[in-house]
């Protein structure tokens, strides 16, 4: 395992016993999600962190359903969830649904968004939304090898500090940077790190009142709701799935609990 | 709550009243807004020394493969080139695969049956039925799949399949469909259940429909080899040597842009009648090109292909290989099952240009497109009973008096039979795990059906029409 | 069933006339149904005596207050059926009509409540028309005729009549839909040449009767720089100014979600072969798209700001 020196990392280099278990995923400790932008190397991290060979293909729509790996840090088993690649959480065709469902009902511990470094913008625009649903995130800016080719400089630390969470420089394809990812996955699956992530507000302040008070509203019957703004701003939209998810009442099953520890299933 | 719908609790009759209050546009905003945001984010955070994120050589060969005067030659050339390599190159695998595992292994088990003195029949069963079938599967199949799907590997890993959807994109909306049935093709040029399930990738339900229903004209796995062999053997062999693999090229080339045109026109027919409606919207981003990793895009999808081929030769094979030996040596008033069989279908084979061993042969291989070809080659060898042929027929791609052609003329076969045979393998029913998948995807037997049915009906007026017009001019 | 739908469709051109401010009578109700007088008269009688409508002497017909509250449940199902063939099928707009004019007699309450709960309960359905919401509330909008504004006028079209078919076809081919603001070039007769959103367009004496228009909201005004993103030329650049309104449901998420919004500069990258689709380079990744989608893209050439 090469081990890469990642600045602003402090776990880096100490020692990450990683073992790539593969599609061996019995008795996980903590589930978590990969996504981000169509094509920006999420199934090349999911191979690279569990070893199996999930297709990739260079377009957008490569994968369509979600496949399942493992991996392991000292003791600790991870179920690591490869996801199709999604433009926005707010609409979606039927693969990008599989994706969205899965950060908002599939409550993974940890969230990993693989952006794609020469296109920030573009991927920080489904960043900022995902934070919007869950705090526990860490970036991966994939393709930095492509950007460098391009003579584009991300400042990682500063984007880490303006987005709340972790941001790990990663050449995935070439396992740069994996070590580092899987030491921020670790922090904050464990609680070790603690993210306050950068959460947006509708610019119409009629629009905001409206959503605080139907966010109030919700906060009353599920007080531990985190993303309670986000699901009243989707609400006001006539977002159907989430409006189901009010009715049927599976919105109790995203409450977090503070940290789920060990999981494992009977 | 007796009946009827459930009133809405407070909270959504709540959000209800004051949807109508939203301002105009909030969406629109909203996404406004988040763009801005993330935006503002980058600008701070990312140092870009070069103006442009696109190299010089990428917008080039951009030009070159999406202009107007060069896009679609670009594309046929390609392909071309994939499929010659292919060519070219099984040849030296599969003969090496015949050699062993049919000339020297089949002689080798057998001994070793006589040497324990295996009862006939089960030495029938297990070694001319099963052992046989999947070696001819994993010697005609493997190779050609094992060239082809790495250095199709390489062009998707290069960026080329989103190039292909945005040349084609024009004639999919003049035909009502959906610009991404093209990368649902590319995926089915590999196998045409992986070509439904892909076309997930479609969001309007209608055009999804088209692109599974039609997904069938892709060539698949199952059905690439059977057009190399044929068309080695009976159009490459009308060539002098240097020739013969450009031709047979050619050949199979024609086949598969026949497929790419019948796509093109059921999806027509398809989306003024059953499926009636207009193209809706297409948006596909264009990757920048990689530099694929080479080497290791060969090696893991040689692995990933192998697996599936043999894989599937256990799964499929085998058992069609019993029910071949099966159907050859159970004997009904002095004929074998096989020969009632042929013999019955033979007037309607000959109908459409192809005989009753073939037509036995797709009933056999309804399961997987694999077995079609060595299930032919066992049958004509029962009714030809040029028995040598089970040791013999290793040197498949040597077509100069070699032993596969001469059996394929002693069983009446004709250049008509040929051609007919690479559109009717072209153009017939999926195989089962794709009308499986179609159904699972569909969740439609009416869908299913139509899948199932369209293009076995397609083959066999075109055959018939092809078979006609042969018989019109030669005779 | 043949009874209810003569029923159904009667009341529902007594609310169409009463809401455009025109009185029924049996001589209206014959025009639109198509039927002979004489049906159009006993079918009114027949809705009189079911207290559905009431006779106001001279052959006028008003709508009682259960009348209305089932007029209104019809065009309800009629519109969100609209609504849905506009979002979620492949349907020519031409075709939407018709279908819905079918389905809107069968759809059962419990359906209806469904369809609207699916579309995540839209107010206004394709033609720009509103859509009555369960209680039967309805606002109050009335439009002129586009042919009888004078020149240079400026407004909005508030609704794009359906019926009858074939000049409501030409006006779907021309890509005009309403929400779009106009400004009066010529008027001629009945027909007019009209500015639309960056398109010049000229309609015939029969379209213009069915496109009804609006003033501006106060404060708004048109745009005359507006041209649309299938208007730009390699080379040049374009800034975005919105989406058209007639990019709707999922079409107009998709393209807002791929960086379509306003502000974004966007320029040609590739053209196909056939010079449709093109791929554009927005926010940094090219993107292909069909020119009826461009079509949809309001910008400002030359990525000046206004
Ligand atoms: N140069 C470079 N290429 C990479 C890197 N990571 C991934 N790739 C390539 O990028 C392409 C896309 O990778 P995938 O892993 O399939 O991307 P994805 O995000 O899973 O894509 P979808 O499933 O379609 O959303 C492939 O061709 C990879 O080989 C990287 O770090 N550097
Ligand atoms: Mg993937």
């Amino acid at each position: 395992m090469s081990k890469s020196a990642q600045p602003g990392c402090a776990n880096c280099g100490a020692s990450l016993a990683h073992e790539q278990t593969g599609l061996s995923v019995q008795g996980w400790n903590y589930v978590v999600a990969l996504a981000g932008n169509p094509n920006t190397g999420k199934s090349t991290v999911f191979n690279a962190l569990t070893g199996l060979r999930q297709h990739t293909g260079n377009w957008p729509g490569k994968t369509i359903s979600r496949a399942e790996g493992g991996f392991r840090i000292g003791n600790d088993r991870y179920k690591l969830v490869d996801l199709p690649g999604t433009y926005s959480l707010l609409s979606a065709s039927p693969d990008e649904e599989v994706a969205r469902s899965f950060l908002l009902f599939g409550r993974p511990d940890v969230t990993v968004i693989v952006a794609d470094a020469t296109r920030l913008e573009r991927n920080l625009n489904l960043a900022l939304q995902v934070l919007q649903i869950t705090s526990r995130v860490v970036v991966c800016l994939n393709l930095v090898d492509e950007a460098r080719a391009h003579g584009i400089d991300v400042d990682t630390t500063g984007l880490a500090r303006d987005l709340g969470v972790p941001v790990i420089p990663t050449v995935a394809r070439d396992g740069e940077g994996i070590d580092a990812l899987l030491a921020a996955i670790r922090d904050v699956a464990t609680g070790s790190l603690v993210c306050s992530p950068r959460r947006v507000r509708h610019p119409n302040p009629a629009l905001r009142a409206a959503i605080d008070r139907i966010a109030g509203h919700l906060r009353k019957d599920y007080p531990h709701l985190q993303q309670a703004e986000w699901i009243a701003q989707r609400l006001l939209a006539g977002d159907t799935r989430i409006r189901q998810a009010v009715e049927s009442g599976e919105l109790a099953e995203l409450v977090d609990s503070p940290l789920r520890e060990t999981g494992v299933p009977a | 709550m007796s009946s009827g719908t459930e009133q809405p609790s407070g909270l959504l009759a709540e959000v209800d009243r004051m949807r109508w209050a939203m301002p105009p546009q909030a969406h629109d905003r909203w996404v406004e807004h988040l763009y801005a945001e993330a935006a503002g984010i980058a600008e701070h955070r990312v140092a870009a020394a070069g103006a442009s994120t696109r190299r010089a050589w990428e917008r080039r060969l951009d030009r070159w493969l999406t202009s107007r005067a060069t896009g679609v030659p670009a594309m046929l050339l390609i392909f071309a080139g994939v499929l010659w390599l292919t060519i070219v190159g099984a040849n030296y695998p599969s003969s090496f695969l015949a050699a062993n595992l049919i000339d020297r292994g089949l002689p080798f088990l057998k001994g070793l049956a006589d040497a324990v003195s295996l009862p006939w029949w089960l030495s029938g069963v297990l070694l001319d039925g099963m052992y046989l079938t999947t070696a001819w599967v994993v010697s005609v199949m493997l190779p050609p799949m094992a060239i082809f799907f790495p250095l199709f590997t390489i062009l998707e890993d290069f960026g080329y399949l989103p190039r292909v959807a945005f040349v084609l994109d024009n004639s999919f909306r003049k035909v009502g469909a959906h610009g991404k049935q093209a990368l649902t093709m590319c995926m089915g040029f590999g196998c045409n259940a992986a070509g439904v399930i892909a076309t997930r990738v479609i969001d309007s339900p209608r055009e999804r429909l088209i692109a599974i229903i039609t997904n069938n004209f892709a060539l698949c796995n199952g059905r690439w080899p059977t057009q190399i062999l044929i068309a080695t053997v009976f159009f490459g062999a009308l060539m002098p040597g240097p020739l013969q693999g450009l031709t047979a090229t050619a050949a199979v080339l024609t086949i598969a842009v026949l497929g790419v045109a019948l796509m093109f026109g059921t999806s027509a027919f398809l989306s003024r009648t059953v499926l009636k409606g207009v193209a809706s919207t297409f948006s596909l981003e264009l990757p920048p090109y990689r530099p694929p990793a080479i080497l290791r895009t060969l090696y893991t999808s040689l692995i990933d292909r192998t697996v599936f081929v043999l894989w599937r030769a256990v799964l499929f094979a085998m058992p069609a290989g019993l029910a071949i030996w099966l159907i050859s040596n159970i004997h009904v008033a002095g004929q074998s099952v096989a020969a009632w069989m042929i013999a019955g279908l033979d007037p309607v084979g000959l109908l459409i240009g192809l005989n009753g061993v073939i037509l036995v042969a797709y009933i056999v291989a309804i399961p997987a497109n694999e077995i079609v070809i060595p299930t032919i080659l066992m049958l004509t060898v029962l009714t030809t009973g040029m028995t040598e042929v089970g040791s013999g027929a290793g040197v498949i791609f040597e077509t100069q008096g070699a032993p596969l052609s001469a059996l394929l003329h002693a069983g009446g076969w004709t250049t008509l039979t040929a051609a007919c045979l690479m559109l009717f393998s072209l153009i017939h029913n999926p195989c089962s795990t794709t009308i499986y998948t179609i159904y699972k995807e569909t969740g439609s037997v009416r869908w299913t059906v139509w899948a199932t049915l369209l293009p076995i009906g397609i083959g066999v007026v075109l055959c018939a029409a092809v078979a006609a017009g042969w018989h019109l001019l030669a005779g | 069933m043949l009874d209810r739908i003569a029923t159904e469709d009667a009341l529902k051109h007594c609310h169409e006339c009463e809401y455009r401010g025109r009185p029924a009578t049996a001589e209206s109700l014959a025009g639109a149904m198509g039927t002979p007088l004489d049906d159009a008269s006993a079918l009114l009688a027949r809705l009189v005596e079911r207290s559905f409508l009431t006779a106001q002497g001279q052959g006028l017909y008003a709508l009682t207050d259960e009348g209305r509250v089932y007029a209104r449940r019809v065009v309800r199902a009629h519109r969100l059926y609209e609504t849905a063939l506009a979002r979620d099928t492949g349907f020519p707009e031409s075709d939407w009509h018709a279908r819905a004019e079918r389905k809107e007699h069968v759809l059962t309450d419990d359906e209806v409540e469904h369809l609207s709960q699916r579309l995540g309960h839209p107010r206004w359905d394709p033609h720009g028309d509103p859509i009555p919401t369960s209680e039967g509330d309805l606002p109050d909008l009335h439009g002129l005729e586009i042919s009888g504004c004078p020149e240079g006028w400026t407004g909005r079209i508030t609704h794009v009549e359906d019926e009858p078919n074939a000049p409501y076809e030409r006006i779907t081919r021309l890509g005009l839909v309403a929400g779009m603001r106009v400004r009066i070039l010529s008027v001629d007769g009945g027909r007019c040449r009209i500015s639309a959103d960056g398109r010049v367009m000229t309609l015939d004496a029969a379209m213009a009767a069915q496109v009804h228009v609006g003033e501006l909201a106060p404060g708004e005004s048109i745009d005359d720089g507006l041209a649309r993103l299938s208007d730009l030329a390699e080379g040049g650049s374009a800034r975005v100014v919105g989406l058209g309104p007639g990019c709707r449901g999922a079409e107009r998420n998709r393209l807002l979600d791929l960086g379509v919004v306003p502000g974004s500069v966007i320029e040609i990258d590739l053209v196909s072969p056939s010079g449709n689709p093109t791929a554009y380079r927005i926010r940094g990744a090219s993107i292909a798209l069909r020119r009826e989608q461009a079509d949809h893209v309001y910008v400002h050439l030359g990525g000046t700001a206004p």
